[in-house]
């Protein structure tokens, strides 16, 4: 079956990477202040690629995605930097001229299945909905390929749960049917913001392989936002991880695994339960909270909590150095893994105290 | 993938209270009531959908409410159909004026309800009465329905801005005392009526309107509220995400969400325009005599409630019939809708 593209409504320029982000900032003015929630935040994309993002609550994941497909609320957002979507510049587009991308070209799968279809709308409807909005066809036409997107996601008698609503349905079933909604016109880039974050763990992977599937079959980008790193870990090409709106490390999947520079994401891996540990053994934390993001900390954001933080990490803010292998970055004065790094581990378990409690003392 | 309904979990609650009435009586002992009531207790608090006080069922009271209400809508469009054998409500029977119900002497015995001052028959004046009532009340809250909730929608899904001018205005036009503004209006579009040449507008139309301006606040603000809460769910950004506009997200995602609140003040509108009609009425700007309404019928012998109580009575019944009625029915369609929210 031949599934109709809804024309680009400017001309893809050749040899571009799908979505290039540049210094993305993402500002909300509140009455405490302005919250940093996306600061500086620079990625690529090419086409038929994963990209994970990862990062605890707060970090700024959601937004981001947000901020990239331009759905954030005008009022109260300062949005800085540059998107290039096909090396279509999208900072500077309307909301009105955004609809057209909405659906057609990008598209995003939400964490709660529960919460993200209309409750009081069949299932068909909503498919249709968006593919007689962005497709030229008629309702027959339109409700063919819903059948089809509905076998594809793999929901079984799918002529008949074009009728249901989504009470009636179980909540990977649901997952399915949004994942069915944000397909119906072909997008060339799904944006999926913790989409099994709400689901059994035996229809998690279920959801994640069956999204892999589809992209191999449309040649699609992901963005796949989650906290849990072994979510992404056999699925992204690439791995961002995220804290206090920047990106802090930055790497091919097996790279970063393997050649973790950043405390963070070593603690972040860490923090992981392992089968062989023995039961009843105590999970490994970070301690302390996020910073607060209307006044973060001069120096490294995440000094406060760092295992390995020295007095230069409170004062000076690490910029994002690359690494031996192409395509790893970091923010870092002393990365893990490096003699700088151990030495200042060393040196703050030999001192019993980090940098931060021993300047307090 | 069937999931647990509702209907699975028994109604813990009904058999608690059965044993709490054996205890009462006797036939329990103290032991096993602690048991039942610990059972009842945590029944309650798991919160289950079972243990609900709203059952499937309507309950008596909803049904003698429907009863009613279908009683009065079938009497009045009938006898405006002129299907009844009733009296014509405009014929005046001299001799059996102020004659009270179930007078049985001379020639009163064929008004069962007696008759008003002017000697027509109490039962036709109610039941034509009725029609010009209903009229009045549902095509006002309709009027205010389709201009209050269009207006409402729009500030709850826009919010910011939008929301707060018209959030303004609706609380400019809910400061001035409703009946004052009625009045006003009434003479207002009276007057506009008459001075472009159209005198034969039904009155009746004068007092939609005005009473239908008058409601537009109060069902708009009902609307606002429940549509800025269902515009904030994550479905309506799907939807978003999906490139819709706004006015199809207004109207395919949240209207049909925000429709079920506002059926349910829909029939307390309608109470509340009843008694509106009828104010409006004993202030004198109500239906226009002869044509009976249950306001006009109480106005127009307002000053002869100590020697004929009933003409003032009867109609006063209607009145409190129906809006207890509508009250009741709009609280029970409200609690439904609780569940249906949660359960969503």
């Amino acid at each position: 079956m031949t599934v109709p593209v809804a024309e680009p409504t400017a001309e893809p320029v050749p040899g571009a990477p799908l979505l290039e982000v540049t210094d993305l900032t993402t500002h909300f003015a509140t009455p405490g202040g302005i919250v940093r929630a996306v600061d500086g935040v620079s990625l690529t994309l090419e086409r038929g690629k994963t990209l994970g993002i990862v990062g605890e609550s707060g970090s700024g994941k959601t937004v981001l995605s947000r901020s990239i497909m331009g759905l954030l609320p005008k009022r109260g957002t300062i949005r800085g930097g540059s998107v290039r979507f096909d090396g279509v510049e999208l900072m500077t587009r309307s909301p009105k001229e955004m609809r057209d991308f909405w659906g057609a070209r990008m598209a995003m799968i939400f964490q709660d299945p529960m919460t993200s279809l209309n409750p009081v709308m069949k299932i068909g409807k909503q498919i249709t909905e968006s593919i007689r909005h962005h497709l030229d066809v008629d309702r027959e036409y339109a409700t063919e390929l819903a059948v089809n997107l509905l076998r594809s996601v793999r929901i079984p008698e799918p002529e008949r749960r074009l009728r249901d609503y989504p009470h009636q349905l179980s909540g990977g079933m649901r997952q399915r049917v949004c994942i069915a909604v944000a397909l119906a016109c072909g997008p060339a880039l799904l944006f999926a913001d913790e989409p099994t974050t709400a689901l059994d763990v035996t229809v998690q992977a279920q959801v994640l392989d069956l999204m892999a599937a589809q992209q191999r079959e449309r040649f699609m980008a992901i963005v796949l936002i989650t906290h849990d790193l072994g979510v992404v870990a056999g699925r992204a090409d690439e791995i961002a991880v995220m804290y206090a709106g920047r990106i802090v490390e930055k790497a091919p999947t097996s790279v970063l695994f393997t050649q973790t520079r950043m405390p963070y994401t070593k603690a972040l891996l860490s923090s992981i339960p392992k089968l062989e540990h023995p039961s009843h053994s105590r999970l490994a934390t970070i301690p302390g909270r996020p910073p607060n993001l209307v006044a973060p900390p001069a120096g490294c954001k995440f000094a406060p909590r760092c295992a390995q933080a020295q007095p230069r990490c409170l004062e000076e803010d690490p910029p994002l150095v690359p690494g031996v292998v192409p395509g790893h970055e970091y923010r870092c004065w002393f990365p893990v893994g490096t003699p700088e790094g151990d030495d200042a581990l060393a040196r703050n378990q030999a001192a019993g105290t980090t940098a931060i409690a021993g300047g307090a003392a | 993938m069937p999931e647990p309904t509702p209907d699975a979990v028994p109604p813990v609650g009904a058999d608690g209270n059965r044993d709490l009435d054996r205890y009462a009586e006797g036939s329990l002992e103290p032991g096993l009531v602690v048991a039942q009531a610990n059972l009842y207790v945590s029944a309650v608090e798991s919160g289950g959908e079972g243990t609900r006080r709203v059952g499937r069922g309507l309950g008596i009271g909803a049904w003698l409410a429907i009863g009613w209400l279908a009683f009065i809508v079938i009497v009045a469009v009938l006898a405006q159909l002129g299907v009844l054998p009733l009296k014509d409500p405009n014929r005046s029977y001299v001799s059996c004026a102020r004659r009270g119900p179930f007078s049985t002497d001379g020639t009163a015995s064929g008004f069962l309800l007696g008759c008003d001052s002017n000697g027509r028959d109490m039962i036709a004046r109610l039941a034509y009465g009725s029609w010009s009532s209903l009229i009045v009340a549902t095509g006002a809250v309709l009027f205010g329905l389709v201009f209050g909730g269009t207006f409402g929608l729009i500030a709850g899904y826009f919010g910011r801005r939008t929301d707060a001018v018209i959030t303004s205005l609706f609380n400019v036009f809910l400061a001035i005392p409703a009946v004052v503004l009625a009045l006003a209006l009434v003479a207002f579009l009276a007057g506009a009526a008459a001075s472009t040449g159209r005198s034969s507008v039904d009155p009746k139309l004068i007092l939609i309107l005005a009473i239908g301006i008058v409601s537009i606040p109060l069902l708009g603000r009902i609307t606002r509220a429940s549509a800025l809460s269902w515009s904030q769910r994550e479905f309506v950004l799907a939807a978003r995400a999906q490139g819709a506009k706004p006015v199809r997200i207004m109207l395919r995602e949240v209207l049909p969400n925000v429709l079920p609140a506002m059926f349910s003040i829909t029939l307390l509108g309608i109470a509340v325009a009843i008694v509106a009609e009828g104010t409006l009425s004993i202030l004198g700007v109500g239906v226009r005599p002869p044509t009976p309404s249950w306001g006009n019928i109480i106005g127009l012998d307002r000053g002869r409630l100590k020697e004929s109580p009933h003409i003032i009575f009867l109609p006063a019944l209607m009145i409190f019939f129906t809006v207890l009625s509508l009250n009741f029915l709009g609280d029970v369609v409200r609690a439904r809708l609780d569940v249906r929210e949660s359960a969503v």
